[in-house]
């Protein structure tokens, strides 16, 4: 009953979506603005229809209704019931079918919230809404089904995948996918206007918020996919160049200097063709990356499992591609402007500056991914390209980065006075040096982790220095108190300030990144109980070995002390746990994290033959929790870029927005204090 | 030992390098790594080693030789090219100055734009429409604004700002005075872009939604009965609890439980095959025979039984019961029927009535070889009570006269189930011997 | 209009073309060097005492068989291989197994229940497998005469195969130089 509930679902949106294809076209050729409110209609009636299918498949997974193959691959009666909601996104078939729910979600919010505005765009963007929809919605139906049904209904399922039974499911994939298909927005304003030809700021005025929060959807994501491979996988890192990593970063790149290079449009009407161009192809990288999940082509610890929705995908990205440069083609006489700059020393450049050094990363980590495929293709030789590669090319990049993030505040807008930009730099380049040196002569000498501390103190001061004078100024204007300036600072420069802070997070995580990379301590030992293994500024103490068995596994944990200094900081308990359907365990390390550096534990092996003797595993990482703190500041400063707290809102409005700002304060101070010492 | 090891991939796991990994082989190639590290082999050496045995691919990173030169060189030359353009274009844009501001502007004006864009509170862009002339003074407006900012925030000198002030001021006094000569853009109220003309088809407009959405609220309607009726079938057909009379039977003997592929999908995790497709053409014959037996006698059972046989080796397990379910009907106490349609339950996870299943066979010939063999597996594998399983195997061997393949597969399995029997459960399975010498690196 | 599309197209479909080719490529396997050289010595202590080295086999054919007992395609083909031993051992071919990854305890129970009488031995800390660049159960080689590798078999190797591959070292020839058959991958 559910299945078909579901599946039926499916097909009426299917039909609607080809009616919401071909409303547009037909408004265009008749001019009646019943097909303008038809397609609208289309879309909300996806909407309903395709929420029922999902939440169809949710109850099924809740109510583990065994005759639907997909519940019975991927539950089992001893599942608990988070992670039966999971289970939507946990194979490929309920993956694709929550990509198109998140989709139409986008796009009936869009449709609703512009049913009064933007009168030319809007049935153009809702045709390509309403195209992306039909091809996903015509996969999930034909190609991919998470309705089939089985018989004879079993009496128990398989399971989830015990690598995904995490407490990051919840909120990984959804978070990512969410930035994934947020992106739709802009790139179908995008579309819309090269059809139309309104090719000026309209369709870049009216997408910029939602960039903004798929943005923060997408960094989000990678953030918590990072976290997760730090605190679950269990070897110790946080990024590992997968393939599929890989593709969730690039679109993020392109993103990021969208949101930069519109400014300039914005301002000077320039780079029309470039930010076309920069958002077709951040959605390309979207749809290359759904399709990379599930093609099979790269060996990825990601990856679904193969089948014809790969080859669907690839022809889908084909056509994006050829019909979206195609259109640019097009249009490209009307995209000619006469772009000018006041002076080549401006923010300007220095913007322009950025998506170079962006594109730059993004080909790289391209070439980077593909190169296997180009390799054996070209060459017939089979080879890999890994994580010592990509960090060693990358960093310079990102470098580049901080620098220009420092640069950004000190210089301004049209034309920076020449002796003025070296008088603001003055204070930020010594304060950094003075870091630097002070770094070399404490004992940091190699040179990459050098110029990063270096580049991020420059990057921090800069950005201290600007919004301490901006304060300074707006306080003698208004003759308030600095508290007040600073409020009212935020309030009328939101996107800057928030671009701020967001700088910060970065700054902050690079700062951790630098440090974790370069002077982590590795070792592996084997320990009989009682045994010491010195590392970094601790000792670590073998107590004892335990083995017990769950419904679903067994486990076998070893325990240990820590000793910082001479006295007990606590108990740290990795564990191995050993499923009937892997062949090798998998691990759960523990760690304990302070503001000073990582301790890593991981039990790499134990010996039956003489109890009490284990192989360990430690690491010692410095100041790695920075990163996640620089990853809150993130999420922090976006939202008060995105959030309404300018003047001449409704009360309630502003209240609520800043309540949510001290909200995510909150969680991210719980986060980042939370002891992680017990694993489920 | 790390650096050599963090630059080789380990050929077990996704991704991982062998320092990271792991993995038992990761483990035993950081061995190798540290013996000959001792040896006195240079890290170079080692990598060589490692090429020489499993490729290129073990390395992390592609050497630049050969069209390794592609992945390094690439990023510096795309960096650079980038560069350049942008150089380029940065200097010609700036290069580029517009003609003077056109005729002398107001200086009224210009003061008028210059206090009008620090005060005025501009509504949200696409809240109406807006003449280009509206969206420059917006801009220049903005513009303005930020002037002011940067200014204050100490970014220019002030013959900078003085100058880029003036300027901008012009061109926004040019824009004023341009708004105020161009004829008023009626501005619309929000919502109602064609109000007037939009009465008389509002009526047309909203009967022909009406019958779109009756239309499709009609297919909709018929698609979900059609599929409701589809998926409701086989449950009237009494299909409806795991108990009572479940009856297939299974083709010729020697059946591997790991042909069921989705139960076997289930178990092993590993894709089993989906029947769907073309047949082979003697089984094709064999089905057409078996049609047009039944076609002249619907109580052939010989046919039904091969009907059902050839169904369940393709895992159309719904027909194959149906099958099996008629033999019963004209001969309940078929055992090939009982002893398969067990099989079938069992392999869903319906032990007990699995179990009742075989029982009845046996109870009219207790060696019927392959009620015995169907019991111990299911006792093997979905009740894990070994002894029961041996002993059922047992048996078997001792009765029945069986192929040599079968009788090896038999006895295997007797093997495994008293190995399994004799281990204490719960141990923990095949745990890693730890491999690495006492120390560190 | 069309020069425009030019450049856009001339990177697209290169790049969608390579993504293609992609599908026609096993992402997982990992081609052997080794094949045509020079086999790595090894010195293998057997299960039952004694050892044997690969340079006293030279000049006969040697059948290298890498298994555990914990693989189902090395259990499939256990009594394969050893019937093959049986039909090949009065004709210059050695069959050798070697035990990696495994228990001793498990490995000699495997050996008895196939009845296998061929030399076997536990690769201690699979040294020699990593010498042969060993990656999946089971893997088999093929080395001549001479001591060159001539074939490599990823995964179960079928009798019709071994016998054609056996025929061909006994008389110096090699025609194919890997094969695949069902395989697990290594611990």
């Amino acid at each position: 009953m559910t299945a078909t509930v579901g599946y039926a679902s499916i097909l009426a949106a299917l039909a609607l979506a080809v009616w919401g294809m071909a409303a547009p076209l037909a408004w265009a050729r008749t001019g009646r603005e019943g097909f303008f409110a038809s397609a609208r209609a289309a879309i909300l009636g996806q909407f309903v229809l395709v929420t029922l299918a999902a939440l169809s498949l949710i109850y099924a997974l809740v109510t583990l209704d065994f005759s639907i193959k997909y519940v019975a691959l991927n539950t089992t009666r001893a599942t608990e019931i988070y992670y039966r909601v999971t289970g939507l996104w946990g194979a490929l078939e309920g993956s694709l079918l929550l990509w198109e729910w998140i989709l139409i979600i986008f796009s009936a919010l869009v449709a609703w919230q512009y049913r009064n505005r933007h009168r030319e765009l809007l049935p153009w963007v809702m045709f390509v809404f309403s195209t992306v929809s039909a091809f996903f919605l015509a996969i999930v139906a034909f190609a991919s089904n998470p309705f089939e049904t089985l018989f004879p209904v079993p009496a128990d399922g398989r399971g989830l995948n015990p690598l995904l039974a995490d407490v990051n499911m919840l909120s990984h994939p959804p978070l990512l996918y969410t930035g994934f298909v947020g992106l739709t927005v802009p790139y179908a304003f995008a579309i819309a206007a090269l059809i139309t030809g309104k090719l000026d700021e309209t369709w870049v005025g009216a997408t910029r918020n939602w960039t903004l929060i798929a943005w923060f959807f997408l960094s989000a994501g990678n953030l918590v996919g990072a976290w997760w491979s730090y605190h679950t996988l269990g070897w110790g890192g946080y990024w590992a160049w997968d393939p599929v990593e890989n593709a969730a970063f690039m679109p993020w790149l392109p993103a990021t200097a969208f949101l930069h290079s519109i400014q300039i449009q914005e301002r000077r009407q320039m780079l029309k063709t470039w930010n076309l161009t920069l958002i077709i192809v951040t959605f390309s990288l979207t749809i290359f990356g759904t399709f990379l999940t599930r093609s099979g082509i790269l060996s990825s610890i990601h990856a679904f499992s193969s089948g014809p929705v790969g080859m669907y995908l690839l022809g889908f990205l084909a056509f994006v591609l050829l019909a979206s440069f195609g259109l640019l083609a097009w249009r490209a006489d009307r995209l000619k402007g006469a772009p000018e700059l006041v002076s080549m020393v401006s923010r300007e450049s220095a913007f322009v500056l950025n998506n170079v050094v962006f594109v730059s990363a993004l080909f790289t980590i391209f070439l980077g991914t593909v190169f296997p495929l180009l390799a054996e293709a070209v060459a017939g030789v089979k080879v890999s390209v890994g994580a010592p590669y990509f960090n060693w090319i990358t960093a310079p990049l990102f470098l580049a980065l901080v620098f220009l993030m420092g640069v950004g505040p000190l210089i301004a807008w049209r034309k920076a006075s020449w002796n003025n930009l070296t008088r603001n730099f003055l204070w930020p380049t010594s304060g950094a040096l003075a870091v630097g040196v002070g770094l070399f002569a404490w004992g940091v000498r190699s040179f990459w982790p050098l110029l990063a501390f270096t580049l991020s103190a420059f990057a921090a001061l800069a950005i201290l220095f600007d919004t301490a004078k901006a304060v300074a100024a707006q306080g003698r204007i208004a003759g308030s108190g600095p508290l007040r300036a600073f409020a009212v600072l935020i309030q009328r420069n939101q996107r800057r300030y928030g671009g701020f802070i967001v700088h910060l997070g970065v700054v902050l995580m690079v700062l951790g990144i630098a440090a974790s990379m370069s002077y982590s301590v590795e070792k592996e030992v084997t320990l009989k109980a009682g045994e010491t293994l010195e590392i970094g500024r601790y000792r670590v103490v073998f107590d004892s070995l335990e083995q017990y068995a769950r419904p679903t596994y067994k486990q076998v944990q070893a325990h240990f002390r820590v000793f910082n200094e001479g006295h007990e900081v606590g108990m740290l308990a990795p564990v191995l746990k050993f499923f009937p359907s892997q062949s090798n365990p998998v691990g759960r390390a523990v760690f304990r994290s302070t503001a000073v550096d990582d301790l890593y534990l991981i039990l790499s092996g134990f010996s039956q033959v003489q109890q009490n003797e284990v192989t360990l595993k430690a690491l010692v990482r410095p100041a790695l929790a920075w990163i996640w703190i620089g990853g809150w500041v993130l999420v922090f400063g976006t939202l008060v870029s995105a959030l309404p707290l300018a003047p001449g809102q409704p009360r309630w409005v502003t209240a609520a927005s800043v309540a949510g700002l001290v909200l995510v304060v909150l969680l991210a101070a719980v986060n980042i204090t939370w002891e992680d010492i017990h694993s489920h | 030992m790390r650096e050599v090891a963090r630059e080789l991939r380990c050929p077990v796991c996704q991704n991982l390098s062998v320092a990271d990994s792991p993995s038992e082989l990761a483990q035993e190639m950081r061995g190798v790594i540290r013996e000959r590290l001792r040896a006195g082999q240079t890290p170079e050496e080692i990598k060589a080693y490692f090429v020489a045995k499993y490729g290129d691919w073990i390395l992390l990173s592609p050497r630049p030789g050969g069209i390794g030169w592609l992945v390094w060189v690439g990023p510096f030359a795309g960096a650079a090219a980038g560069l350049l353009v942008a150089g380029f274009a940065i200097r010609r844009w700036s290069r580029r100055r517009r003609d003077a501001a056109p005729g002398a502007a107001d200086p009224a004006l210009l003061e008028r734009a210059c206090r009008e864009a620090l005060e005025k509170e501009e509504p949200p862009p696409g809240a109406m429409p807006r003449s280009p002339l509206e969206t420059e003074r917006v801009q220049l407006y903005a513009a303005l604004r930020e002037l002011e900012f940067d200014y204050r925030a100490g970014k220019l000198s002030a013959e900078d700002h003085a100058e880029m002030r003036r300027d901008l001021g012009a061109r926004a006094a040019t824009v004023l005075a341009a708004l105020k000569s161009a004829p008023p853009i009626p501005a619309p109220e929000p919502g109602s872009s064609s109000a007037g003309a939009s009465a008389p088809p509002v009526r047309r407009r909203r009967t022909w939604r009406l019958a779109a959405g009756a239309v499709f609220l009609l297919a909709f309607g018929v698609a979900l009965a059609v599929f409701l009726s589809a998926s409701l079938r086989p449950r009237m057909e009494g299909m409806g609890s795991p108990t009572g009379d479940f009856l297939t039977g299974t083709g010729p003997g020697g059946i591997s439980p790991d042909s069921a592929g989705t139960m076997a999908q289930m178990e092993t995790g590993r894709p089993g095959d989906e029947a769907a497709g073309a047949m082979p053409g003697p089984i094709l014959a064999q089905i057409q025979e078996y049609r047009a037996r039944l076609a002249g006698n619907p109580r052939d059972v010989a046919a039904l039984l091969g009907m059902a046989g050839l169904n369940f080796q393709r895992q159309n397990l719904k027909e194959a019961i149906d099958y099996y379910k008629r033999v019963l009907d004209i001969d309940p106490g078929n055992s090939e029927a009982l002893a398969s349609i067990g099989l079938i339950l069992g392999g869903a996870g319906y032990v007990d009535p699995a179990l009742s299943a075989f029982d009845r066979v046996l109870a009219q010939n207790p060696n019927d070889p392959l009620a015995l063999w169907s019991k111990g597996w299911i006792l093997y594998e979905k009740k894990q009570d070994y002894a029961g399983a041996i002993q059922a195997w047992e048996k078997l061997l001792a009765t029945s006269r069986l192929a040599p393949e079968d009788m090896d597969q038999v006895a295997s399995l007797l093997i495994e189930a008293r190995k399994k029997l004799a281990a204490p459960a719960g141990a923990a399975p095949a745990p890693v011997p730890p491999a690495a010498p006492s120390g560190s690196r | 209009m069309w020069k425009k599309l030019l450049v856009p197209f001339g990177i697209i479909v290169p790049i969608v073309a390579l993504l293609a080719f992609g599908f026609t490529r096993e992402a997982r396997e990992i081609p052997s060097p080794i094949i045509g050289k020079q086999a790595p010595a090894f010195t293998l202590t057997l299960f039952d005492g004694g050892t044997v080295r690969l340079e006293e086999l030279r000049g006969k054919v040697v059948f290298l068989n890498f298994w555990a007992s914990w693989c189902p395609p090395c259990r499939a083909e256990a009594r394969m291989l050893e019937a093959a031993w049986q039909a090949y051992k009065d004709r210059d071919v050695v069959f050798v197994g070697a035990n990696i990854q495994d228990q001793d305890a498990n490995a000699r129970e495997f050996l008895k229940e196939f009845g296998v009488t061929y030399p076997n031995g536990v690769d201690r800390g699979s040294r020699i497998a990593i010498d042969y660049g060993v990656w999946g159960l089971p893997e088999t080689f093929i080395i001549d005469r001479n001591g060159r590798i001539t074939y490599k078999h990823v995964g179960g190797i079928g009798w019709p195969i071994l016998t054609t591959r056996l025929d061909e070292a006994l008389q110096g020839v090699a025609s194919a130089a890997e094969g695949k058959g069902d395989y697990r991958s290594i611990r």
